[in-house]
């Protein structure tokens, strides 16, 4: 029977709950992180790589003890490769009581969330999203992009060629007719002709070729790339158009033409859709390559996971990046055992670890990833049965390549 | 390089129209704008991959496991008629659109199924990857097999609605099945054998197709604009239209890609736009066949 007294403690006890800090209602049960990313539509194959990588490192983490004693526990949401469906995911998991978000895959989807962040006490890892926008005019202090911005990827790449290949003196550039892929062209001539001018080199670069976005035919284009007869190309069509375009190219031997061939971001996609046909040689950037890694046990315990889980001894970059989203979060809440996001901000902010893909770090300023960055060179070789190899990998630090940070405000 | 855009003007126009003849056919039948079209181009370049993994050994391999791909689309198009759209004959237009959105939702998300997520590409046959020699320009042989094999198509459907008895029969029925039933044509059965055609050419479409492309589930996204475009351009059901349309639009992409280098595939809309503004109904006009 509720007496006076009875009433009273009950009524301190709820309201001492209510009040007490986000850390200590937080170990009633696991700790839940939403995870909005593309499981439907274009973009669904990242999607779900960046599902895979979230979800292996929850089972890592909780295989180890969780954090503090508590589990992850990852929901997970489709954004229908939309901003509308990224906003409506974000708003549920929120609205359930969720403080804790990784999401990708594209910049315009992670854009419609970032202005909800603060008024929601959320902290969110944006997993691979490019975009300038992120942490410049659309900058929000809850988030860190875990990303490679164009400037920092593309001009260390240029950089890393400039400087290993001091012979090639001209370049020529093909891309697709999308804004952010002549981010891409824009940053990767910056770096080749920075490198050569510190070196007392010049280096000429041709106006980027232009194919369009989706289309069933880049041989009009590839012929143009054939006969321009400079000494390197540099590859900037993505996905499946990237696949064509190397498809379709086969007949012109581009390999026998450029002296050095460049591929921007299709690494193994690449490699293990063209199989025996994969090209003589050829770099790419990467945010993880496994088998290139040496000395880092979380990397080859993320590569041993998602074998057993896909039976693919070559994973995409996503799930290395998406795995070390998870695991930023989860280290921040172990040291300051808090998910309230003016205690985690801090703490991630000073953090620096080692991930699957090597050192992860912030810039303090906007946020912006400040990481290791790896290239990798592969090709044909008819030696082993899925007819290509990757021979040899480069890691260089992004940190000095990073774009000027202007926090709030386009670049 | 001229004489290359031209050459390779005339392959995507081959390339376009062969995924452009079956929605034709479809449309001149039923007057189904037919969204599941892709994915059954999708598919049969999938089967065929299936059947050839990383290399046709021979053209003749690549023919005949298109055909059979062909064959199975044709099949599974069949079912998609007696399921789907032969209940929709006699209800608006808008609602058939919606049924056939729904097939191609369904049919992406059981190829995904089947096939997963990630790219993958076939080889051309052997005698296919190289190139040959016209006048003076290298011209890859893969252009010339997708050329030939596009005006074969025509030729063959062509040959098939305008001279053949059955192709008669069919356009009796497309433009009057009621009548056509009073004269002893069993009009339905007719119907099922020329959106069975079309499924298959789709799947045949796919498969000839394959070496070109990359195999991932938005392959018939690539395609099936085009090809609407190819359609609306030469006249709604009209297989002569729709073949003159794709050369057209394959001669204004080479025009775009020789002269405006700098917007790549801007005119092929700019030219959509100008033909529906001088021939509303499609160069030659809407057809029932």
């Amino acid at each position: 029977m509720l007496n006076r007294r009875k009433f009273l403690a009950t009524s301190a006890i709820a309201a001492g709950s209510l009040s007490m800090p986000a850390i200590l209602r937080a170990q009633t049960g696991p700790i839940q992180i939403g995870v909005i990313t593309t499981l439907t539509g274009p973009g669904q194959l990242y999607g779900q790589y960046i599902k895979d990588g979230c979800e292996l490192a929850a089972q890592l983490i909780n295989a180890r003890g969780g954090v503090n004693g508590q589990p992850i526990e990852l929901v997970i949401r489709d954004d229908r490769n939309s901003p509308d469906g990224a906003l409506a995911a974000f708003r549920e998991l929120a609205g359930s009581g969720i403080k804790l978000f990784a999401q990708g895959t594209f910049t315009a989807n992670v854009m419609a969330t970032l202005p909800l962040l603060e008024e929601n006490d959320a902290t969110m890892m944006v997993v691979g999203s490019s975009g300038l926008a992120i942490t410049h005019e659309a900058y929000t202090r809850n988030m860190f992009r875990l990303g490679y911005s164009a400037p920092m990827c593309f001009g260390g790449y240029g950089d890393l060629m400039a400087g290993k290949f001091p012979d090639i003196a001209s370049w020529t550039l093909i891309r697709s007719d999308v804004r952010s892929l002549q981010d891409i062209t824009d940053a990767f001539t910056a770096g080749l002709q920075n490198r050569a001018t510190a070196d007392g080199r010049t280096v000429s670069v041709s106006e980027p070729i232009l194919v369009p976005y989706n289309a069933p035919d880049f041989r009009n284009q590839i012929a143009r790339v054939a006969n321009a007869g400079t000494d390197a190309l540099f590859n900037c069509i993505q996905g499946a158009d990237g696949i064509s375009y190397y498809n379709q190219a086969q007949s012109f031997a581009l390999d026998q033409r450029f002296r050095l061939i460049c591929e921007s971001a299709g690494e193994l996609a690449v490699a293990k859709a063209l199989g025996r046909d994969m090209l003589e040689s050829m770099w790419s950037w990467t945010a993880w390559y496994p088998a290139g890694v040496t000395n880092n046990p979380i990397s080859d315990e993320l590569h041993q996971a998602f074998i057993a889980l896909r039976n693919d001894p070559y994973p995409n970059w996503y799930v290395g990046v998406a795995h070390d989203c998870i695991m930023t979060l989860a280290t921040a809440i172990g040291t300051t055992q808090s998910i309230a996001h003016d205690d985690l901000i801090p703490a991630i902010e000073a953090q620096s670890f080692q991930g699957a893909t090597g050192n992860v770090a912030f810039r303090t300023e906007d946020h912006g990833f400040a990481g290791d960055l790896t290239y990798i060179r592969y090709g044909k070789d008819t030696t082993v049965e899925q007819g290509w190899s990757v021979f040899e990998t480069e890691t260089i630090d992004g940190a000095p390549f990073l774009e000027r940070a202007t926090p709030g405000q386009a670049l | 390089m001229l004489l290359f855009t031209f050459i390779n003007s005339l392959t995507l126009a081959m390339a376009v129209f062969l995924v452009a003849g079956g929605l034709t056919l479809v449309f001149g039948i039923m007057r189904i704008l037919n969204f599941a079209h892709g994915a059954f181009f999708m598919f049969g370049a999938y089967l065929t991959s299936s059947i050839l993994r990383d290399s046709p050994g021979s053209i003749w391999a690549l023919i005949g496991a298109s055909l059979v791909a062909a064959a199975v689309a044709g099949v599974i198009g069949l079912v998609v008629q007696h399921v789907v759209l032969n209940r929709l004959r006699d209800v608006d237009e808008h609602f058939s659109l919606i049924a056939t959105y729904a097939v191609m939702l369904m049919s992406v998300g059981t190829i995904k199924l089947i096939w997963g997520l990630e790219f993958h590409s076939v080889n051309p046959p052997p005698e296919l990857r190289g190139g040959s020699n016209i006048f003076g320009t290298f011209v890859p042989n893969f252009s010339l097999f997708i050329i030939a094999a596009g005006v074969v198509v025509f030729i063959l459907l062509d040959t098939a609605i305008h001279r053949a008895w059955f192709g008669k029969i069919a356009i009796a029925i497309a433009r009057d099945g009621w009548t056509s039933n009073l004269m002893g044509i069993n009009s339905t059965l007719g119907i099922n054998i020329v959106v069975a055609g079309s499924f298959a050419l789709a799947g045949l479409a796919g498969g000839l197709l394959l070496p070109n492309q990359t195999l991932s589930p938005s392959l018939g996204d690539v395609f099936l604009l085009l090809a609407f475009i190819t359609m609306v351009i030469g006249g709604l059901g009209n297989i002569r239209g729709a073949f003159i349309a794709a050369l057209l639009l394959g001669l204004v992409d080479g025009f775009n890609v020789y002269f405006m280098p700098d917007a790549p595939g801007i005119l092929i809309y700019v030219g959509m736009v100008l033909c529906l503004l001088l021939w509303p109904n499609g160069l030659l006009g809407e057809s029932r066949l």
